[in-house]
């Protein structure tokens, strides 16, 4: 092994999935049992990392609020990645005036920092953790119609799909079989990337109030209340926002490798 | 459904406000008064306030919870309500009742002079007065105060004579509030449109500067000489100017004290209050407010809760004392009824007869039809689960507190709370419209006449009429009993109408009252002679100065 830090932050990932899948497995603790008499207790016996405002244990509601966070940040980048892969594609084959208004389209909501387009989405669609997601989402689609596109252009002139056409393939196999899959290819492993940032923007949204309901644990959100109690107790704002942290750097890394690995160089 | 913005319940009870009588708790004077030798005149005062900043500075179109604060430094009112509840002259030297209730005549004091050199006389108070009740002021607040007033009647300089359409117990209460505070005559008449974003009034401190989102600053009114009865002082005000800094994060506003940015913060977060006690340099005080309570207002107007039993099973499953500790760390007081002990003609005879009992909780569900119960526990009826939508604008963390609590000792009597977040005009909107079942709030004042405004049947939303009671209750009987205290005469005869009303709420149950809200001021230990305005509760900055 030489990067043990890939191998770490691959392990870790899959902690994080299993404990999106199955949480009971992490602790027996109920993440919504209020207790208004042992509220903002430190971590000890009992619990853990402590408990929250209302005395609800805040090592069950990290392990529990990881569905919703990584469903955040997943669930974003796949709808940013799928419209913006499908329009990019299309920019990058249709003709001038398809090309055009995509592009200008995308140019204008590259103009907006991601959040912003986000809080207009929730602003239209109101709060709640699937109109986050679709927010962040929605919000990703420019960047990636132009990443997709810069590719599919790159591959359009390439001789190998020159040697599709010659061969008298259909527009469409040459397309899907062809062109998609390797415009997609390092896009995908940028995405891997992005998940870090689109958990980043589920929590800025839940940290606003627009992202996912009480009682129901997500980070963002914990990671936002915690913030009025913060002088009297840390461990509600740490143990949230480093499991963010360890999150995103873990999706990073892996990705990195991922993306250095595809580009055939050692990790 | 009227989508126009109307004050939800939510709003309401964080917009409305002042009041009165009754017993204030604590005298007044406060901030160190007792230390630091001789008032000294001068300096700059800076007060961090939450993030409830008005969107206009003209009294009359207020509604929220720091129009106490933010205008009482510009504007005097025509009574003043000292700590013990009475009235006492201010604007007006003196006034009278006729025997059917239905003419004021106020006598006034003369040598009063607004800051644009506008003159305070009869013709003053009759401008303001109409004001208030101009349509085209949109007041939100004061108009509804003010409801009773036919006309006015100029019969010398510095008397004026008010007729009132019917007899209105409350009146001179609410005229000692700052959201009816006294205009410039001039302005009201010259440039009305200009009363937002420039106030002129006749108080301590003129207006100097507002930067919206951020400060609002005032200087001294060095020709003042109306100071408030029972102020400690007389003359202009001690401050040579004041500040005030809306800082809408609790940790950055308490951080603001710690760090000497700002002298003196209102809105002090109560997981911080024991350390402001604990700290050296830092002083606290604290004062509750008259009016209704904070409570859970619930929907009577649909199901689940257009059901007395269902309503009345809810009260019971909360432990209302062990939330309100937990979320305030013991700082606000459990309420006991449905208007606070701070408030004129408070029936005290009913404390403790709102109980914790699930037991009981769960027998009148039962009784209410909702027997059987599914895999998660909540319990369901004819193919219905018993469901509550409560709105939350996630605006104040200690609504959230006490609604995520709520929700878990409903869940144990197998009542399903659903949270749902929405911005204030949505909440204002949707409450307006009776689309909820549960929504927060509070409604300060100074009159047990609140009761009228949240809960009579008159003044629920209709096409035609906006109206405050967002519980939607009708109850023929409590009617009867608000409209009578409205139109007594007498201070025991109304008490009386209060006393059985109160009683008759409780039995309604239309909402869950939990606690009396406090104001919470922290403040430096060089500042001194901070006071009260009791007809809300809030602080005050005629007599404060700094050692």
């Amino acid at each position: 092994m030489k990067r043990p830090g890939v191998y770490l932050a691959a392990a870790v990932l899959v902690l994080l999935v299993l404990a999106a899948v199955a949480p009971h497995l992490f602790t027996a603790q109920d993440p919504l049992a209020v207790d208004s008499a042992r509220t903002l207790k430190p971590p000890g016996a009992g619990h853990l990392l402590g408990t929250d405002e209302n005395g609800r244990d805040v090592f069950s509601r990290i392990v529990y609020g990881t569905r919703t966070s990584l469903l955040l940040g997943f669930g974003a980048i796949a709808i940013a990645l799928t419209f913006g892969g499908l329009l990019g594609l299309a920019a990058g084959l249709g003709n001038r005036l398809v090309e055009n208004v995509i592009m200008r389209i995308s140019d204008i909501g590259l103009a907006f920092p991601e959040l912003l387009l986000a809080l207009v989405v929730i602003t239209v669609a109101g709060g709640g953790t699937s109109n986050a997601l679709l927010a962040i989402g929605v919000a990703g689609i420019p960047g990636y119609a132009r990443l997709v596109r810069a590719q599919t252009l790159t591959i359009r002139g390439s001789s190998y799909v020159e040697a599709a056409h010659a061969l008298g393939l259909s527009a469409p196999r040459v397309v899907f079989r062809h062109v998609l899959p390797n415009a997609v290819k390092p896009v995908l492993i940028l995405a891997t990337i992005g998940v870090g940032s689109a958990l980043v923007a589920g929590s800025a949204l839940s940290f606003l109030g627009l992202g996912t309901p009480p009682p129901e644990p997500e980070w963002g959100s914990m990671l936002s209340t915690a913030r009025n109690f913060i002088s009297r107790a840390w461990w509600y704002g740490v143990f949230p926002g480093a499991a963010i942290t360890l999150t995103v750097i873990s999706v990073t890394v892996v990705g990195r490798a991922l993306r250095l690995r595809s580009e055939g160089k050692s990790w | 459904m009227p989508r126009k913005p109307l004050l939800a319940v939510a709003l309401i009870a964080s917009l409305m406000s002042p009041m009165a009588c009754g017993t204030s708790s604590g005298t007044g004077a406060t901030g160190g008064t007792t230390t630091g030798g001789a008032p000294k005149a001068g300096g700059t005062l800076v007060l961090g306030e939450n993030g409830d900043e008005p969107a206009c500075l003209d009294p009359h179109q207020l509604v929220t919870t720091n129009t106490t604060v933010v205008d009482r430094p510009i504007f005097d009112s025509l009574l003043w309500q000292d700590a013990t509840g009475k009235l006492k002259p201010w604007l007006a030297e003196s006034w009278k009742i006729s025997p059917d209730g239905l003419t004021y005549t106020f006598k006034l004091r003369q040598g009063v002079k607004f800051h644009d050199g506008s003159v305070w006389n009869a013709e003053a108070l009759k401008v303001n007065l109409e004001h208030m009740r101009d349509p085209a002021t949109k007041s939100p607040l004061a108009a509804a105060y003010i409801a009773p007033y036919k006309d006015a009647k100029v019969v010398d300089d510095q008397t004026l004579e008010v007729h009132l359409t019917s007899p209105y117990s409350a009146f001179l209460n609410v005229l000692a509030q700052s959201y009816l505070a006294m205009i410039s005559p001039k302005q009201i008449k010259e440039a009305p449109g200009t009363t937002c974003e420039h106030p002129i009034g006749s108080g301590p401190f003129v207006f100097d500067k507002w930067t919206k989102g951020q400060s609002i600053t005032y200087r001294k009114n060095p020709d003042y000489a109306w100071g408030p009865p029972g102020a400690a002082h007389t003359g202009p005000a001690r401050l040579d100017g004041l500040e005030i800094r809306f800082l809408g994060e609790d940790a950055t506003r308490y951080n603001a004290l710690l760090s000497g940015e700002v002298n003196v913060i209102d809105n002090t977060p109560p997981s911080n209050v024991q350390d402001v006690k604990a700290n050296q340099d830092l002083g606290f005080t604290t004062i509750d407010r008259p009016g209704h309570p904070f409570s859970i207002w619930r929907n009577t107007g649909r199901a689940p809760f257009g059901d007395l039993k269902v309503r009345q099973a809810l009260t019971l499953a909360v432990d209302r004392k062990a939330i309100i500790d937990s979320v305030s760390f013991g700082q606000w007081k459990l309420a006991t009824g449905f208007i606070t002990p701070s408030t004129p003609d408070y029936a005290g005879g009913l404390d403790g007869r709102i109980t914790y009992d699930p037991a009981k909780a769960n027998q009148l569900l039962d009784e209410a039809g909702w027997t059987t119960k599914g895999a998660d526990g909540i319990r369901v009826k004819n193919g219905k689960r018993l469901t509550a939508i409560a709105l939350d604008t996630g605006v104040n963390p200690q609504n959230t507190q006490i609604l995520v609590q709520t929700q878990a000792a409903a869940a144990k009597v197998g009542i399903e709370i659903k949270i749902q977040n929405v911005t204030p005009q949505v909440s204002a909107d949707r409450t307006a419209a009776g689309d909820f079942d549960l929504s927060v709030g509070i409604w300060t004042t100074n009159t047990a006449d609140v009761l009228w405004i949240q809960y009579a049947s008159d003044n629920i939303t209709t096409a035609k009429r906006r109206g405050q009671n967002v519980t939607r209750l009708a109850d023929p009987a409590l009617d009867g009993l608000l409209e009578q205290a409205r139109k007594a005469t007498g201070d025991a005869e109304r008490a009386e109408f209060y006393n059985q009303a109160q009683a008759r709420l409780i039995d309604l149950a239309p909402a869950i009252p939990l606690y009396n809200r406090p104001s919470l001021v922290s403040f430096q230990k060089q500042v001194h002679g901070l006071d009260w305005d009791h007809a809300y509760g809030a602080v005050t900055f005629y007599d404060t100065w700094l050692g």
